[in-house]
């Protein structure tokens, strides 16, 4: 009865709220499931209402609602909660982490995607991972870990070691360098403090792309920083430690070596004979017992440049400290970052300057977002660089090479000044130098030779406004930007030559080597742009039932201002509409018109469109049905074509000008007296028509997730088309008299793949995941203007770009009579000296002859794979990265003998010797000349290397204190953390890292790095 | 729905709105002060600067190839080796017979002479466009003058083509990249002969016979001499055996056989001496005459020059070139002297008294080799023990077995010819840090005798009068002769004989400046390709010096190489017929 009587008065006190259907305040507390982590900033809405909260600081919300509404619960990282209201007063939510890939968000051209809708092709990485290299330049933290791009690490300079960046290979004979876009503007991303960075996103087929219209052929980079989170401030603050040291250096021989094989190339030169008069480079018994004794350090000093040099162990700092935090009126992330990496010269004494290499970076950002109203929010991001780097001055020259203090030839001086060259320091106290005038002495360059100093300043500020236009209808939105860059280089140089005297093996002082330089400081502004960008957009997103609907209408306009260039500008339309049905089938235009000032008028504008469908498998009946095991499966397919408009800066190609003539061109003289007159020279013909390059590219894809999210899979397959690529017209007869201009005439084709898998798992508390990646692009060039070629094997047209080309080696000559047998070769052949393929079998060894031989120098495969796991506290992760199916071409002073006047390496001893025939049948290397031998110095299969490698590029340990032991500290996160960078190599190089481009080697070396850090959380 | 169309209409309002502007300002090239095609014959000062332009690609003479440490062009004739094998020089590959028509790179004869007859061609096309000026100096009569320089620059450039390939496409106007005539196929040899000589006949009634004494200031700049040398020249070269070989039908590569073209080659040059002797053109003759020839090449201004590359400044290039290094130091670390004379050069000049060494009655001693030789020897040529300034040339081995030690010009890792070239040197400077004149002459009196004198003996005989003033063929070679100290060629020769005389004439006059490489291929001689001879010195132990010879063989592909080939793409891209065996 009794139980009878509470029915009713429920059932009572349901009708009366029914009908009075009230008001109710809710109140209530979020927190995350699991802990008791209260969770700030989540957004209470009552569906269909667009009425909402967000939460306080303490997790804790209040709204008025209605007992049959239902409310909505959604936060970034947390899977959304719907909770009917009913009779509940207090409601105290668990939200759940988002562990499933179906909630993410990701970043798309001018805007953000969830993820399962993405019908494009689009790679992003993990912040954590780009943390984790503790590289400084977060261009080199990429490698491996992202499908489709490719990496080259070029010089491990300070400061000065961008990698070389390529999307799905090389689609163009011309610049391959993709766009990068940092928090929707152009910026470089090289020197972003990794702990500022929220999303990592590669865009790599036209459906991506195509918003960026003329500028997207090349695969568009988008970066965002992170930005305030409604909640209580948290203070991150991250140190760490690193040593870096030098992967690997030349290897000189030593002074007693050196001259051994100095002797040899000399008798071999000079037909077997020892050379009869007193040649200062030919050693004599004495002069090799003393090399190898050491006892007379004066007249026969034996230098290990590189260990006197190059110290193995380079400190570098780096420190973050960041807040990060927000309340209803104001969101922000503010970061400061500095960081500290030093040189690898050993430091000698010098009171006034420093000559060691280095590099300072101050890194503050400052992003604001201000709600104004409920419907308008205002951001404003402020970013500022300052860089400064360091290094030895600019009379670091070795013969022959370029005067620019960025090409560091200080390395191509260590490497190739040969051990016996000199005395550094005279007996008399001077600094020594040889008989070759040209070439320097290392310890004058980093005791007097000056610096060369350069100051980077950047600054960067958006202002962005968003204002709902919920007035006019639901969903839409509109957002205008401001971005402007500006950057300013200014160097500062000073450079000085003591007097340096020849002391040479007999001791005799000879002072007509190298005259004394006073000191001469210069400074100036090395380089300074700014560029405006602006965009104004609106765009639209709403559900009608199972239909999800978007559209974005985008104007922007871009302006760069560089010294003493005319200034460039830019203006595109963007458009894009993506329809969706019940996350099933999925549709997607995206079309980018654009206009640049680099062409003539009538062809400045271009349009590009791109079209995209994806069909996810997965949510149909028939599969939810039957497929249990795989949770998510999507097809998705686009074409489109997007532009490239690099085709070299400031080159306004469609106008013809004169320019002012020089000494040996242009200017003339006349009279019996001279006197000289200006002359005026014509320069390249204009070409109005002119445009742009434009792709036309495919991408079909396959996005999988099996056993409950444990694994992913996705698989892109791409075919690119690239058509009218700007090329000089190679084929106009020299009748013209003068450069052509460009035409669009070049046309590559690129193909390729890419396959991502990875498997996240736990066993009890032990989390682990494997991830991997591999991708593939082969190109091929199928039109690139040149003129029919006399033998086949020589046209370019048909080979990919970067191909080597060079003689075919058939090996070392072995008897005079083989050499009589043989094509001519160019020179006085003998044995032990290369023997080549004679192509068009008309006895002679010319151009006719090279064909094109290995890969070409950029890698067609590239993978990496990442193990790692998490337990108690602990975490791993190792990164295994290579790349494969390219050739290196090392020549001149970095692999041929006595180049220049130059050194002999380790590999010169496996020489073939003509005295020795013991040597003959292994030989590794031609016999030696001194100096420069047409036949072997030339481009050949004989110098390609595989460029093959394999390398362990990142390990990393960390342990994080848990919350017990934290509990007593005022911290809420404490992670140590070892890691390890470019730890091993395995490859086919000698000497040099297979990342290195330059033939000559001369680049600063790549490093290893060690690394203790610790990350603090407030 | 229906919110959903208004949607669209703004969005496309807002895109409308934006590209109805057309970015007119934002897309436009901001203003940036060059020079454009309009500009350039709207005012006369301009289109004097662009005429300076086609002076400037006059040929410059001295180091044809390598960059960084160059030699001369005669090193690939009998003239001269080039020392250092080491440096990877065109030389080389045309010693080496490895030069092909993919190579041709820094002989670059063929693209070299149409860059420089476009702007020729612009200026002739164009000049008529410049306002008058007095400020500027323009006049019709001005006018006419540049037009025709540039006309006369024109056909320079044309018979440059003529001698290395033969019929070349004659283009007269400016060409556009997108032009029919660019694929004009190449004018027969005659065409292209007759070409030049009727521009040479015209400019010369128009250009002032030597500005050198009429307008000191302008000198340098075409005279009617220039168009009568040069015409005479061309003529010459169209009578020559490679080009009026009655076996050669290839009218592109070769003329009509005609052996009376000797004679218009001799009636132009007879015409030619005539106009310098009227008006002040003569042999350069220093105060010492020993000195005469040695100082022609580094005196400004002489009344020998007729087209001279006059370079923009002094430099010292030819002084630490030639010299071995421990008198400068320039260059390689292993010495100076890259581009050294050989003995096939230094055996052609003869004996004081007119006798080749060779010949009995010379007197010469094969031991003591450089004595009473022809003064162009000495202004020429270093060899054993001869003096630069005060310094002793020590060019010699050791006698094997002695105890000698070489001399410091002796090199083990080089070719060693036994001599330096003097010639050019000035060596009143310092070759360290001084600087001299060192302009190219393109074209010389003496070459306009010596021409002269080949054609004439061939139409007319060694010693016929035909003009009736005493200008027989022997006269002309006598003048040259003359002026280096040498005595007159004897009487009683053959025309043939008188053949061989005039070209060893030539040889010794016009060492390393550019002409034998071109003459001996029009005479169809091989020998000066395959094969050059070196001196070989060595000293003994009492001090005395031994002479002797080796022999350097080189490849050469006759009749193919008689002639340069014309650039590979060319012959892809215009269809050109590529010169036989190419």
């Amino acid at each position: 009865m009794k139980k009878i009587f509470y029915i009713i008065l429920l059932f009572l006190f349901v009708l009366v709220n029914i009908i009075q259907a009230q008001d109710v305040i809710l109140k209530g507390i979020i927190i995350e499931e699991g802990t008791s982590e209260p969770l700030p900033g989540v957004n209470i809405i009552i569906k269909g209402a667009n009425i909402g909260t967000p939460s306080d600081l303490e997790g804790r919300f209040s709204i008025k609602t209605k007992e049959n509404d239902v409310l909505v619960f959604t936060c970034l990282g947390f899977q959304t909660q719907e909770v009917k209201v009913g009779k509940n007063r207090v409601l105290n939510i668990q939200l759940k982490p988002s562990v499933s890939e179906l909630e993410e968000v990701v970043v798309v051209g001018y805007g953000t995607q969830s993820k399962i809708s993405v019908t494009g092709s689009i790679s992003t990485i993990k912040t954590d991972e780009l943390k984790q290299s503790a590289v400084v330049n977060l261009s080199n933290a990429i490698a491996g870990r992202v499908s489709g791009v490719v990496t080259k690490m070029i010089s491990g300079q300070p400061g000065n070691d961008d990698s070389k960046i390529f999307i799905r290979g090389l689609g163009t004979l011309n610049d391959n360098s993709p766009l990068i876009l940092v928090d929707g503007v152009e910026r470089s991303f090289n020197q972003i403090d990794a702990d500022d960075i929220e999303t990592f996103s590669v865009m790599k087929d036209a459906s991506a792309t195509a918003v960026y219209g003329v500028r997207g052929a090349n695969g568009v980079i988008l970066v965002t920083t992170k930005r305030g989170k409604v909640g209580k401030p948290v203070v991150s603050f991250s140190i760490q430690g690193s040593i870096q040291t030098p992967i690997r250096t030349a290897k000189p021989l030593d002074a007693y070596n050196y001259a051994l094989l100095k002797n040899e190339a000399i008798r071999n030169d000079n037909n077997g004979l020892a050379p009869g008069n007193e040649n200062y480079y030919y050693s004599s018994d004495e002069d090799l017992q003393h090399y190898l004794l050491g006892d007379s350090p004066f007249t026969h000093p034996n230098n290990n440049l590189i260990d006197m040099f190059m110290s193995k162990t380079i400190p570098q700092a780096q420190t973050n400290l960041n807040v990060r935090g927000g309340n209803n009126i104001v969101k922000y992330f503010m970061s400061l970052g500095y960081l500290y990496q030093d040189g690898i010269y050993k430091q000698y004494k010098n009171q006034d300057y420093s000559t060691n290499a280095s590099y300072n970076r101050i890194n503050l950002r400052s992003n604001l977002d201000f709600t104004i109203s409920k419907s308008t929010e205002v951001g404003i991001d402020l970013n500022s660089s300052f860089r400064s780097r360091h290094n030895i001055g600019v009379s670091s020259r070795f013969s022959g090479e370029s005067t620019n203090p960025e090409y560091n030839n200080m390395f191509e001086l260590l490497m190739r000044q040969p051990a016996n060259y000199s005395p550094l320091i005279n007996p008399d106290g001077t600094y020594g130098n040889g008989k070759n005038a040209t070439i320097y002495n290392p310890l004058q360059i980093v005791q007097d030779g000056g610096y060369y100093h350069l100051n980077q300043d950047v600054l960067q500020g958006t202002f962005t406004l968003n204002q709902k236009l919920n007035f006019i209808t639901k969903g839409l939105n509109l957002k205008a930007m401001i971005g402007v860059n500006s950057f300013l280089a200014t160097e500062q140089s000073l450079s000085e030559r003591p007097f340096m005297i020849e002391y040479d093996k007999y001791g005799k002082y000879t002072n007509n080597v190298l005259s004394e330089q006073l000191a001469i400081i210069n400074s100036g502004t090395d380089n300074d742009w700014q560029r405006i960008y602006s965009e104004i957009s609106l765009n639209y997103s709403r559900k009608f039932g199972d239909h999800a609907f978007s559209a974005l209408s985008l104007y922007n306009q871009s302006q760069n201002f560089e010294k003493s260039q005319v200034p460039t500008g830019y203006l595109g339309f963007v458009g894009r509409a993506t329809y969706g049905y019940k996350n099933k089938y999925l549709g997607e235009i995206n079309v980018g018109y654009n206009g640049s000032n680099q062409f003539a008028k009538g062809h400045r504008y271009g349009l590009f469109p791109a079209f995209s469908l994806g069909w996810v498998l997965s949510e149909e009946g028939f599969w939810k049905k039957n497929i249990k095991s795989i949770d998510f499966f999507k097809f998705k397919g686009s074409y489109g074509e997007v532009g490239n408009d690099k085709i070299g800066g400031y080159s306004y190609y469609y106008i013809q000008t004169y320019n002012n003539g020089n000494a040996n061109f242009g200017n003339y003289n006349f009279g019996i007296t001279p006197q000289s007159y200006s002359g005026l020279l014509e320069g390249k013909l204009g070409n109005d028509q002119v445009t742009w390059e434009r792709a036309r590219k495919t991408n079909i894809g396959l996005e999988m997730r099996l056993l409950d999210g444990k694994m992913s899979f996705e698989g892109n397959y791409f075919y690119e088309d690239r058509r009218d690529i700007l090329l000089d017209f190679s084929s106009v007869p020299m009748v013209l008299g003068i450069g052509t201009p460009p035409g669009n005439i070049g046309r590559v084709k690129n193909t390729g793949g890419e396959l991502e898998l990875s498997w996240n798992d736990k066993i009890e508390k032990f989390n682990y995941f494997i991830r991997g990646n591999i991708s593939c692009a082969k190109n091929v060039i199928i039109e690139n203007g040149e003129a029919v070629q006399k033998y086949s094997w020589m046209a370019r047209e048909g080979q990919s770009i970067g191909q080597h080309y060079g003689l075919v080696a058939l090996g070392l000559f072995m008897s005079q009579e083989e050499i009589d047998q043989s094509p001519t070769h160019i020179g006085n052949v003998k044995i032990g000296d290369i023997k080549y393929m004679d192509l068009n079998e008309d006895g002679v060894i010319d151009e006719y002859d090279e064909r094109p031989i290995g890969n070409s120098n950029i890698p067609k495969v590239q993978y990496g794979a990442t193990v790692g796991f998490e337990y108690k506290g602990f975490d791993m992760s190792v990164l295994w990265q290579g790349a494969a199916l390219f050739d290196v071409y090392f020549s001149n002073g970095a692999v041929w003998e006595f180049r220049d006047g130059g050194n002999v390496f380790e590999h010169h001893s496996g020489r073939f010797n003509p005295e020795d025939p013991s040597t003959w049948a292994n030989a590794t290397y031609p016999r030696l000349h001194d100096g420069n031998f047409p036949n072997n110095h030339r481009k050949s299969t004989y110098w390609l290397k595989n460029g093959n490698y394999l390398r362990l590029k990142n390990i990393e340990v960390g342990y994080a204190l848990s919350k017990k032991l934290l509990s007593k500290l005022p911290v809420s996160k404490l992670r140590f953390y070892v890691s390890g960078t470019n730890l091993l190599t395995f490859d086919n190089q000698m000497t040099f890292d297979p990342e290195t481009e330059n033939e000559r080697a001369y680049n600063y070396p790549q490093m290893a790095q060690y690394t203790l850090g610790v990350n603090i959380q407030f | 729905m229906r919110k959903i169309i208004y949607i669209f209409v703004i969005m496309l309002f807002v895109t409308l709105q934006s590209c109805q502007d057309d970015g007119a300002g934002l897309l436009d090239k901001a203003e940036s002060g060059d020079i454009t095609e309009e500009q350039i014959f709207s005012e006369g000062a301009l289109a004097k600067r662009f005429l300076n332009n086609v002076y400037s690609r006059l040929p410059k003479g001295y180091f044809r190839f390598g960059a960084t440490n160059p030699v001369y062009l005669g090193v690939t004739t009998d003239e001269g080796q080039q020392a250092h094998l080491g440096l990877l020089t065109q030389a080389l590959w045309f010693n080496t017979g490895t030069w092909n028509a993919a190579n041709p790179s820094e002989l670059p004869a063929w693209k070299y002479a149409w860059t420089a007859i476009r702007p020729a061609n612009k200026i002739i096309e164009n000049i008529d466009k410049v306002p008058l000026s007095e400020q500027e100096g323009i006049t019709e009569a001005s006018k006419l003058q540049m037009k025709t320089e540039a006309r006369m620059l024109r056909a320079i450039f044309y018979a440059e083509l003529l001698k290395s390939y033969g019929g070349v496409p004659i283009i007269k106007r400016q060409l556009t990249q997108f032009d029919e005539e660019l694929y004009t196929p190449r004018s027969t040899f005659d065409q292209t002969v007759d070409f030049i000589v009727s521009e040479c006949d015209s400019c010369a009634l128009i250009l002032p016979a030597n500005n050198r004494v009429s307008d000191p200031v302008n000198f340098g700049r075409m005279t009617a001499m220039a168009a009568k040398a040069l015409k005479a020249r061309v003529l010459l070269y169209a009578a020559r055996p490679l080009f009026n070989d009655p076996e050669n039908t290839n009218r592109i590569i070769a003329g009509e056989y005609d052996p009376m073209k000797w004679e218009r080659a001799a009636i132009a040059g007879w015409e030619a001496i005539k106009f310098a002797e009227e008006n002040d053109y003569s042999l350069y003759v220093d105060s010492d005459p020993k000195e005469s020839y040695r100082k022609l090449f580094i005196t400004r201004g002489t009344s020998e020059e007729i087209i001279t590359y006059i370079r923009s400044s002094k430099h010292r290039e030819c002084e630490a070139r030639q010299l071995p290094l421990r008198f400068h130091n320039t260059g390689n670390d292993k010495g100076g002297g890259f581009t050294l004379p050989s003995l096939s050069l230094v055996e052609s000049y003869e004996m004081k008294n007119g006798i080749n060494i060779y010949q009995n009655g010379s007197g010469w001693d094969p031991q003591n080799p450089y004595i009473n030789r022809d003064q162009r020897f000495y202004s020429s040529i270093y060899y054993n023990q001869s003096k630069y300034k005060t310094y002793t040339f020590e060019i010699y081995d050791k006698e094997p077995g002695s105890n000698v030690t070489p001399g410091v010009d002796f090199f083990t890792d080089v070719v060693n010819t036994g001599f330096y070239l003097r010639k050019f040197i000035d060596e009143t400077i310092n070759p360290n840090n001084g600087a001299a004149f060192h302009n190219h002459l393109f074209l010389r009196y003496a070459e306009v005798l010596l021409n002269y004198a080949e054609a004439a003996n061939m139409a007319f005989g060694p010693y016929n009068d035909h003009f009736g003033d005493g200008k027989t063929a022997k006269w002309a070679v006598d003048q040259v002769r003359a002026r280096a100290l040498q005595p007159q060629l004897p009487v009683g020769m053959s025309t043939d004989s008188m053949y061989v005389r005039i070209k060893n004439e030539s040889k010794v006059e016009f060492a390393f400046e550019e002409h034998r490489f071109y003459d001996c291929r029009h005479w169809k001689e091989t020998k000066p390709f395959t094969e050059v001879k070196l001196q070989t010195i060595t000293k003994k132990d009492n001090g005395s010096f031994k002479y002797g010879e080796a022999v350097r063989s080189r490849v050469f592909r006759a009749p193919t190489m008689f002639l340069l080939p014309i650039p590979i793409d060319d012959i892809s891209n215009a269809k050109y017929i590529q010169n036989p065996g190419w």
